[in-house]
């Protein structure tokens, strides 16, 4: 089984419902092609470090999933759509199974791989998400 | 001698004064922490990485480790994929 993360940009102009569709539809494409969706990471809109097809701002959401390894040039088929989308600015896809491996590998076994990633970090993140909304429509 | 300087050459400085430097040892912070994987999405770490101009932090001045610097060096070129940091600044 390989782990992939899936980042999308998605267009700022989008209405939430069609945010919410593109987001399914990908999921959708993921789950025909045997992949599995294991979490899913929403920052709602955030300012851009340099504007993307003049826009200065864009929604980003992050797919975690799953594939088994023998499904997973199938990925490219799910790239390709997104890569067609024009509601999508930019997306990336890494694959995580191995640098995760290899970092548990130099972990004192038992003890959690450390990623600098800390919570303190996340947690406002997520909190602020929901504010973040109503300023948009203000 | 071949550059008929007198004796000393280079390295000796006339006043016969040592110049020392006092060289702060400097430690890959990722390795002091154990990091064994950088992320991307990360912004906050990463900028602390990056120049003024948004160039990545060279580790001769970081002192990150080889392989800490290229696991970040991956983290902010994706990031810079994504727009979460910029590739330069005007």
């Amino acid at each position: 089984m390989r782990t992939y993360e899936l980042a999308i940009v998605a267009d700022p102009r989008l209405s939430d419902e069609e945010f919410v569709s593109l987001v399914d539809e990908t999921k959708q494409l993921i789950g025909n092609r045997g992949g599995e969706l294991t979490r899913e990471e929403a920052w709602g809109k955030r300012k851009l470090a340099y504007p993307i097809r003049k826009l200065s701002e864009g929604r980003y959401t992050f797919l975690y999933l799953q594939m088994p390894a023998e499904r997973a040039n199938l990925f490219s088929e799910v790239e390709l759509r997104l890569k067609q989308n024009e509601k999508v600015l930019r997306f990336l896809t890494v694959r995580t199974d191995l640098d995760l491996q290899r970092a548990a590998g130099r972990v004192k076994p038992g003890q959690a791989v450390k990623t600098i990633h800390s919570e303190p970090n996340e947690a406002p993140r997520e909190a602020a998400e929901p504010v973040r909304e109503p300023v948009e429509e203000a | 001698m071949a550059f008929g300087r007198g004796p000393g050459g280079r390295g000796k400085k006339p006043a016969g004064k040592k110049k020392t430097f006092f060289k702060r040892k400097k430690v890959c912070r990722f390795s002091a922490e154990h990091i064994e994987y950088i992320d991307y999405k990360d912004v906050k770490l990463l900028q602390q990485y990056i120049l003024e101009r948004a160039k990545i932090l060279p580790r001769r001045i970081s002192g990150t480790s080889a392989r800490h610097q290229r696991m970040l060096q991956s983290a902010i070129k994706r990031a810079r994929h994504l727009a979460l940091l910029p590739y330069t600044t005007d």
